[in-house]
């Protein structure tokens, strides 16, 4: 046992040699034997424990050469059956016979791809035509409206050419069909009209040539007689007839397109108001029988 | 590591530190020579803690080597064997101890500093040397147990003070002082001839 010198104060040599003397306890031989087999077993146990991991090791290094022949036959044959998929008409192994069912169902879900692919194509060639044509309709559309515009601001100049063109707002309770009528009217008119870019001063003699030789009252159908400034459709005998404007209050005015202000400016004249019907051949029908128009006021 | 041939000799000028590293690498033999190097003195420290109490001290000691057996891998070579072991051997008597019955304990405990009864034989020249042993074995069991550990501790194991400050959880200081108390009550009690 250890010494220290500079511990002197705890050092009693007589009471060192009395515990000395008198310390002679020691384990059984049971107890040490115990004790002893107890630390062997765990130095076997662990002996075996690594003895075991070792013999694991070397079971897996010895089968790991196995595993890779293994392993490369596995990718041999992966790759050939990959290279069959994609070349059929290549490639002849026997190995490759075997998958030729597959093949064939490969090659119906090829063809089933194709359909499927002009169906796609035919579907984007009628969007395409469909495209085309409602451009083209639309092309049309557009040519239309400039064209009954051009025709429109054709017949305002005829309507101002002095005295007798002198184009009033459309009446408020102007009908659809009358609208329509209308508009055809103003088409054959502008069809008849030179063909000029715009209508200007220059051709306003032209038009009132026009304006003269517009047909007589008695041949236009009642629609171009409620258009017309120079016509007036009237109730005689109780049938509807169109006559030349007799009196300054029908004259200059337009039963279909003139407002009740632009009569009541005349002295002496009184707007009836009335709703009618016109068909497709330019007959109307007027609610009571009583046709719209500026009339001269009874004294 | 240590060859499985290792003569037992060889082993025996080896440190603790060394020897139980041997044993974790399967070297029975080096765990033999560790077993042999501390088994009496831990033994005595402990019979002495139960206060002669063999069947305790043998529980309590076989308790401990397979303790250190199972969990011998967690040794680790910063601390000193013998701290490492004399720590667990102190925690497992403490344990012990509490489940024991207190009330013989406590009588340990209340001491006073009178003369404690001792033996009334006259000694003569053959038997005083005896009866000095049997007087001081006594006497240490008188002492509280702090004192009393301080002592079997300094006495069996032959460590500096800062190793047995150590192994106790305590400053050196506190140490020197249970030393020096448990010394002086130990002259004081034995007879004049014992010293």
């Amino acid at each position: 046992m250890n010494q220290h010198p500079s511990n002197d104060e705890f050092e009693d040599n007589k009471l060192n040699e009395l515990y000395k003397n008198g310390s002679k306890d020691t384990p059984s031989a049971q107890l040490n034997q115990r004790i002893l087999a107890q630390a062997q077993q765990k130095t076997s146990a662990a002996q075996q424990t690594s003895s075991f991991s070792q013999n694991a090791i070397l079971t897996v290094l010895a089968s790991s050469r196995s595993l890779a022949v293994a392993a490369v036959l596995v990718l041999s044959l992966s790759v050939l059956l990959t290279l069959q998929f994609e070349q059929p008409d290549t490639l002849h192994t026997p190995v490759v016979e075997l998958s030729l069912l597959q093949n064939s169902t490969l090659q119906d879900m090829t063809d089933q791809r194709q359909v499927e692919a002009e169906a796609i194509t035919r579907s984007q060639m009628l969007n395409e035509q469909h495209t085309e044509l409602s451009e083209q309709r639309a092309r049309q559309a557009a040519e239309r409206r400039q064209e009954t515009d051009r025709k429109l601001r054709a017949e305002k100049m005829m309507k101002q050419a002095p005295p007798a063109m002198t184009v009033q707002p459309p009446a408020e309770p102007l009908v659809s069909a009358a609208n329509q009528a209308a508009d055809e009217m103003t088409e054959e008119r502008a069809d008849q009209l030179p063909k000029t870019e715009s209508v200007s001063s220059q051709s306003v003699p032209a038009l009132s040539a026009f304006a003269a030789r517009e047909p007589d009252c008695e041949s236009l159908t009642h629609l171009q007689c409620m258009h017309s400034a120079r016509c007036t459709l009237m109730v005689q005998d109780h049938s509807t007839s169109c006559q030349p404007a007799t009196d300054d209050c029908q004259r200059q005015f337009s039963q279909l397109l003139d407002t009740a202000d632009a009569c009541e400016q005349k002295a002496g004249c009184f707007y009836q108001a009335s709703d009618c019907q016109c068909d497709d051949s330019g007959e109307c029908l007027c609610t009571k029988n009583i046709i719209p128009g500026c009339y001269l006021k009874s004294k | 590591m240590l060859k499985r041939k290792t003569t037992k000799a060889q082993l025996g000028a080896l440190e603790d530190e060394a020897l139980i590293s041997a044993y974790c690498s399967g070297n029975q033999l080096a765990f033999e020579v560790l077993y042999n190097r501390h088994r009496d003195p831990l033994y005595r420290f402990i019979l002495r803690q139960c206060n002669n109490n063999i069947s305790q001290c043998e529980e309590i000691f076989q308790d401990v080597w397979f303790n250190l057996i199972k969990n011998s891998h967690q040794f680790r070579a910063d601390s000193k064997f013998s701290t490492y072991l004399y720590q667990m051997t102190r925690n497992k008597v403490i344990d012990y101890i509490r489940k024991a019955s207190s009330h013989h304990e406590h009588a340990h405990d209340e001491y006073n500093d009178e003369h404690p009864a001792g033996s009334n034989q006259q000694p003569d020249e053959k038997t005083q040397l005896a009866l000095c042993i049997e007087l001081l074995q006594q006497f240490i069991q008188k002492l509280p147990s702090e004192q009393k550990e301080a002592f079997v501790l300094k006495q069996e194991t032959g460590h500096s003070l800062e190793e047995l400050a150590k192994i106790t959880e305590t400053t050196t200081e506190t140490l020197k002082s249970r030393l020096r108390y448990a010394m002086k009550k130990l002259r004081e009690w034995l007879p004049g001839e014992c010293l």
